[in-house]
């Protein structure tokens, strides 16, 4: 059984949890009153000795709060988000934390607005400079600069990521960028000893080792990983290691043990130690910045030591209750950062699963059972998880722990005698290098990586059930043998149920509909095509991917929860061209590359569909699926449309994937009248840079009778079709057509 | 006399191991310093064929100085930097300060005309040569696009300098 007595502050936090997560829901529920009500309702009850209905009134009303607390409070009247969008104007504001820098000539920071074109606003910013010389900024500095004010945008596709819901959640609702140059610092604060403290310890490390090396100390210890190169970044994650390179339990539990050993031997007493140590701790928190994770084991270290420092046992569950509570309330949107979640869940599941002695096999089952607390969290977020981790951890925790200690150890040194900071740096060289060899070990390990469908709410909670009664039926087999069984029972239903329901996209679809989604992916085409027999092939085109890596964040996670693993066939219309952003086949590989030469004996049959190919260079192809057909023209040249027309290929089509974003001279009259299509499809960047879809191109879809569909304002087009009737959605505008394709029957 | 307990012994010894071992690698990598590079160097990956496209990439993004790069949830940016200030910039930094004043016919121009354009190298160059000779003269600047190796991107950053007749 849960003894919620021994934790009284667990059913808050998940209370207001709960208020947060339903917030959009519960808001319209009166949420003030229905407090209001339910806080007078628990006073009336306790005083009437009615305790268990007091507690319910209790939960009710706390809940209330979290809806309170989880509903964005409106915009102030002043606010740049008020502001006509896009705009370019003069912008003051002040530095607020940090700057990022994301990339080679590139800077990103957050800038709370304190006017815009002279009048006074207020709001806060993402600022990104490109290029230029930007001036040395710290934080608290305050900047003025002509920036181009834009709404953020992200690309909006069937379980993508939504990047302006992000920004929104942490209270960003303009996005602006600039030259480099055009920002100028109004002062030049000295920057806040937190500032200074951080950048002098990864100067230290700078100057010790070389420049990988002291990018992995600079992640381990103050979880700066900026500049660590992406290639040993994606080994950590594949190997399941990840962790260690944020700051979290690890670290905070490191620096106060490290302080409370070096102390209690110096003979300093027992509760001078602990109070050393929570300062350190605080210090250590306050240096490294208010990440969740950051913030909940400090918290829980400062109970813990707080604990010892009055002679009383800590319960860390409380201890973890109360972590969240404080972080909740102070900012509830960490609810939904995947930081927040795994940090949580991670140390739940340490905590409450049982682990047995022994060295190794204790570490193992730690591993263990962080991995199984967060496997719904990395599914849900990032479609993967590490099943070589818990393997992974036992080399790996052992020696960040090892480098984090002397790394800490130089860190502080550095600020008192540097040469003895460069020594420690030099021993925890070896050790780094030994991490990094396990990390890329470990991930050169075949399917050491899986990626799924992201499970959905139901499996989640199953998921959490199962685990949860499986600990308890765990708990109960010594004195209730009998109930055990039931429970565990209860338990294998819950997690068959978790698996069945998470494995659910990756079984076969009822055949006979053919689905061709367009993805929103800025200028340039991605197309998923899901035959009517099942698997899926991609159609990349548009050389200009404008984000590297555009295609492979949103193209690889619509597949992977589509439950498409695995490609039946790639074509990419440009064969030769620059291989930007293209779809990483690391990732999703695929059985076949289809190019002109894959069409050389004529249409080929896929999956219950005839793909032909009405061009060679670049690779223009035809789908036809009962009275259905689809005509993909992603970079076809104005030469390549009028040879076409002049050949009579057989370009009529239901569906055109309209050529080359809607560019000015795309899509001509004669082509338009050739291919007479009732649906067009403009794959275009929104406020991409080229000025696509061209307004007289539109016109030009239109008057051939199309009805247009565009990425950038429908996000990613959907069409599905049985061979009879088509159906077109736009995800994002929520557009939606119906069309009879057979004019003899009424359907 | 016990001046000092165990675990304080072993501390002062431990962190005198771990300055002393210190000692030992930064004398070794000053002596080997060749060997240390290549063990710093052990898990970064010559660039394979995906990442020689990131590699190219980066190249563009260098040019560009606009195209935004990041690691997740950084799926932002559909911004960038207003296409005056990018074409500005691509002559500033493209390394080729001898950018014709005038623009080039890409349907006359010789290829060493069209190596000195932003963004054009040799090898480009002489791929939009073979592109003209094999496929006819381009029907416009769009047209570019059907040389191998010249996106959006590099088609836009070109129609400044370029004209086709």
């Amino acid at each position: 059984m849960i003894r919620w007595a021994r934790m009284p502050l667990a059913p808050l936090a998940l209370a207001f949890a709960a208020g947060i997560a339903f917030a959009p829901w519960l808001s319209a529920w009166q949420p003030w009153t229905v407090g209001a009500v339910a806080t007078v309702a628990t006073a009336m009850l306790a005083f009437a000795g009615r305790i268990r209905a007091a507690t319910l009134a209790l939960l009710a009303a706390v809940i209330a709060a979290g809806v309170i607390r989880g509903t964005p409070p409106p915009l102030p009247a002043d606010h740049v988000a008020h502001l006509e969008a896009p705009i370019v104007a003069e912008v003051e504001g002040t530095v607020v934390g940090e700057p990022a820098r994301p990339g080679r000539g590139r800077l990103r920071m957050l800038l709370d607005v304190t006017r815009v074109a002279g009048q006074p606003r207020s709001g806060r910013i993402q600022l990104s400079l490109f290029g230029g010389r930007p001036p040395d900024l710290v934080p608290g500095q305050r900047v003025r600069g002509e920036l181009r004010l834009v709404r953020p945008v992200g690309f909006r596709n069937p379980g993508g990521f939504d990047y302006a819901a992000y920004l929104a959640r942490r209270g960003i609702h303009v996005a602006a960028t600039a030259r480099g140059d055009a920002l100028t610092g109004l002062d030049q604060p000295d920057a806040a000893w937190r500032t200074r403290v951080k950048r002098t310890a990864l100067a230290a490390m700078d100057g010790a080792l070389p420049p990988a090396s002291a990018a992995l100390l600079g992640g381990l210890l103050l979880g700066e990983r900026t500049a660590l190169p992406p290639e040993i970044q994606d080994a950590f994650r594949m190997a399941g290691v990840y962790h260690v390179l944020a700051v979290s339990g690890f670290n905070v539990a490191l620096v106060a043990a490290s302080v409370l050993a070096v102390l209690t031997l110096a003979r300093v007493g027992p509760r001078a130690a602990a109070l050393g140590a929570g300062i350190a701790v605080v210090g250590f928190a306050v240096v490294v910045g208010p990440e969740p994770s950051v913030v909940r084991a400090t918290v829980m270290g400062v109970l813990v030591l707080g604990a010892r420092l009055l002679d009383r046992e800590a319960s860390v569950l409380n201890g973890l209750a109360f972590a969240g509570l404080a972080i909740l309330v102070a900012r509830p949107t960490d609810l939904f950062d995947p930081g927040f979640q795994l940090s949580f869940a991670a140390t739940l599941g340490i905590i409450v699963m049982p682990h047995p002695h022994g060295t190794i096999a204790g570490a193992l089952s730690v591993s263990l059972a962080a991995q199984l607390a967060v496997l719904p969290i990395t599914l849900a977020h990032f479609n993967q998880f590490s099943m070589i981790g818990p393997l992974a951890n036992l080399g790996a925790v052992p020696l960040a722990a090892g480098a984090t200690v002397l790394g800490l150890l130089g860190a502080s040194l550095a600020f008192v005698v540097p040469g003895m900071a460069d020594l420690l740096f030099n021993a925890a060289w070896p050790i780094l290098l030994g991490l990094r060899a396990v990390a890329a070990g470990a991930a050169a390990v075949p399917g050491a990586l899986v990626h799924l469908p992201a499970p959905s709410g139901l499996a989640i909670i199953c998921y959490a059930g199962g685990l949860g009664l499986t600990l308890a039926a765990w708990r109960q087999r010594v004195d209730q043998p009998r109930r055990a069984i039931g429970t565990a029972s209860a338990a294998a239903v819950l997690l068959a149920g978790a698996v069945g329901l998470g494995a659910g996209p990756l079984l076969p679809r009822p055949e006979g509909t053919l689905r061709i989604s367009a993805l929103d992916v800025g200028d340039a085409d991605a197309i998923v095509i899901e035959p009517p027999a099942g698997g899926a092939i991609l159609v990349e085109g548009g050389s200009g991917a404008h984000r590297l890596d555009a295609m492979e964040r949103v193209v690889a996670p619509f597949l992977w929860n589509r439950g498409v693993l695995r490609l039946a066939a790639l074509a990419r219309t440009q064969p030769e061209a620059e291989a930007t952003g293209r779809t990483d086949d690391r990732q999703i590989p695929a059985r076949e590359i289809w190019t002109r030469d894959s069409f050389r004996d004529g249409p080929r049959l896929a999956g219950g569909m005839l793909v032909s190919a009405v061009s060679g260079a670049p690779l223009i192809l035809r789908i036809d699926y009962g009275r259905a057909s689809f005509l993909l023209a992603g970079d076809a040249s104005v030469a390549t449309e009028r040879g076409l027309v002049a050949a009579g290929s057989p370009v009529g089509a239901t569906v055109l994937l309209a050529p080359r974003h809607g560019a000015r001279d795309s899509s001509t009259p004669a082509f338009m009248r050739a291919v007479a299509p009732t649906v067009a499809v403009v794959s275009v960047g929104a406020r991409g840079a080229h000025g696509h879809p061209d307004a007289e191109t539109l016109a030009r879809l239109t008057a051939a009778g199309a009805r247009v569909f565009r990425t950038d304002r429908d996000g990613a087009v959907l069409l599905e079709t049985d061979g009879r009737v088509l159906t077109v959605a736009g995800f994002a505008s929520g557009a939606r057509e119906r069309y009879c394709l057979d004019p003899e029957q009424d359907c | 006399m016990n001046l000092y307990t165990r675990p304080q012994l072993a501390l002062v010894l431990g962190f005198a191991l771990a300055a002393g071992a210190g000692y030992g690698v930064a004398v070794w990598r000053r002596a080997y310093p060749d060997l240390a590079g290549r063990l710093e160097q052990f898990d970064r990956r010559a660039p394979r064929d995906a990442s020689a496209g990131r590699a190219l990439a980066a190249l563009t993004v260098e040019t560009n100085a606009a195209e935004p790069s990041d690691a997740r949830p950084g799926l932002e940016q559909r911004e960038r930097a207003p296409a005056a200030g990018r074409m500005a910039n691509a002559r500033a930094r493209g390394g080729r300060s001898d950018v014709p004043p005038e623009p080039v016919d890409v349907n006359r121009a010789s290829a060493e005309e069209l190596a000195r354009l932003p963004g054009i190298g040799r090898t480009l160059a002489a791929r939009i040569i073979e592109t003209r000779d094999a496929g006819g003269p381009f029907a416009s600047v769009d047209d570019l696009r059907r040389v191998p190796g010249l996106g959006h991107g590099r088609v836009e950053q070109l129609r400044a300098h370029v004209v086709s007749e």
